[in-house]
């Protein structure tokens, strides 16, 4: 059979198996949504204090989502619509997504997209994805409900422990992705350097007029982006 | 403690269910676009590349996807590892998100407070992630030719431009260990260990500073 595989990737009934998973994140993200906000009085948190949450989460989205939409124009091309917005729109990132359909196509010693890349690499590709996607659920699956007993062995320690863990993990954590960001170029590391310092600035003013801090995020992060993209271009 | 009994009851027993419940449809639903290839084209890898190739997967990611749920679990707490590693894009995406908001409304990292309000952000963020996807997959290229192409470049931008703000944040929290945290990531960036390794080693040996620190100061305290 002399078949291209964009003919299978653009399939349209390719669509109608894809959604279903997306489905079942939007479902998560309600049930989760809507356990949160009930056991929000228990902790402290307002009615307010949840909207705001939500405001906020889908306000600061915007961006870092948009990110994800190029990379998934890029992906469209060469794996097809419907597969590249489902593996896009659950587990895993960009990177590791790509990577996958890599080793697809590697072992059929080909690349993603070339000539020579055929039906049966692309399923192998899709295989390659799904398995990956798969392992991060199975794996959460497993173990993730253990991390609580654990968790509880550590607070009757020291009750302080807990906190400091939190922050120690908060401080590696934003570290090491900012210096993940920063390696790849000289634009990356002013974007990141000018934006804490924006940021610095915007924490001082916002001591006095507290509505900017629910914007200096965004602010920093859009005066940074055009600043960068203005100076060095892309 | 009372509140810790309920906040249990109420909220961590619910989201352990719903969570293992969505993962396990998630897999299940998972596996019908490469099922949907073979059932109508005949197209299916050998099983001797599927299995060649999960090997490479389990040993390129095997570490990682349970080293990345004990390193993420002090920020995240247990809803938002069900609800970050579903939805994808954790570093570029959900923890960005998750940590503005608990920036915003001030809680304590690690704190049960910190876990409901990242979890709703969070949540948030995913339905407008699928949206932007969904939208993107629909209108497709002529949606990059509306805007004007200096705005459409400077998204190369988005991820550091947001995780300078978040720097600023930690280092204003606890200087040191923020040094320490910058050495030990450009020491991993620069040596190149195995990527399981990558993240799990920065966050780990900070929290382990942030530990001593904290000793050191109760010593003082204690001594003083």
């Amino acid at each position: 059979m002399d078949m291209n595989y964009l003919e299978i990737a653009r399939d349209p009934q390719l669509w109608l198996v894809c959604i279903p998973p997306i489905l079942i994140v939007l479902t998560q993200a309600i049930l989760f949504i809507r356990h949160s906000v009930k056991a929000a009085p228990i902790v402290g948190l307002t009615a307010a204090d949840c909207k705001k949450s939500f405001k906020i989460g889908c306000v600061s989205a915007l961006g870092p989502s948009l990110g994800v939409v190029t990379v998934l124009l890029g992906m469209m091309a060469v794996l097809g619509t419907p597969i590249s917005w489902l593996r896009l729109s659950i587990v895993g990132n960009a990177p590791q997504e790509m990577m996958m359909a890599g080793i697809g196509a590697d072992l059929f010693d080909t690349t993603i997209g070339a000539a020579d890349y055929t039906p049966e690499a692309f399923a192998t590709s899709v295989w390659m994805m799904t398995f990956h996607g798969c392992n991060f659920m199975i794996a959460v699956i497993l173990v993730l409900h253990k991390m609580e007993t654990f968790k509880t062995k550590l607070e009757t320690k020291d009750s302080m422990l807990l906190p400091i863990i939190g922050s120690g993990a908060l401080i590696g954590v934003i570290t090491m992705l900012s210096i993940n960001q920063a390696k790849s170029s000289n634009a990356n590391i002013f974007a990141l350097i000018l934006s804490s310092i924006l940021m610095i600035i915007l924490g001082q003013i916002g001591k006095k007029h507290t509505k900017i801090r629910e914007y200096s995020v965004g602010i920093s992060m859009l005066i940074s982006m055009f600043a960068t993209q203005f100076i060095f271009g892309s | 403690m009372n509140s810790t009994h309920s906040f249990e009851k109420v909220y961590t027993k619910n989201i352990i269910r719903a969570g293992r419940l969505t993962a396990t449809a998630a897999v299940v639903l998972c596996f019908g676009p490469p099922l949907f290839i073979y059932l109508k084209y005949g197209m299916f890898p050998s099983v001797k590349n599927l299995i060649a190739g999960y090997l490479i997967i389990l040993s390129m990611f095997g570490i990682s996807y349970f080293t990345d749920m004990i390193a993420f679990y002090p920020t995240t707490g247990l809803s938002g590892i069900y609800l970050g590693y579903l939805s994808g894009n954790m570093s570029g995406v959900r923890l960005p998100v998750m940590l503005t908001a608990q920036e915003a409304l001030g809680t304590k990292a690690g704190s049960q407070k910190a876990e409901i309000v990242g979890t709703i952000a969070m949540g948030g963020s995913v339905f407008i992630g699928v949206a932007c996807t969904a939208l993107t997959a629909v209108i497709g290229e002529p949606l990059m030719d509306l805007l004007p192409g200096f705005v459409v470049n400077s998204f190369n931008y988005v991820t550091p431009a947001i995780m300078g703000s978040l720097i600023s944040m930690v280092a204003t929290k606890n200087f040191k260990a923020f040094i320490f945290a910058v050495i030990m990531s450009v020491a991993v960036v620069v040596l190149q260990p195995p990527a399981f390794i990558q993240f799990p080693a920065v966050i780990f040996s900070t929290i382990f500073v942030c530990i001593m620190l904290y000793k050191k100061e109760k010593g003082k305290e204690t001594a003083g």
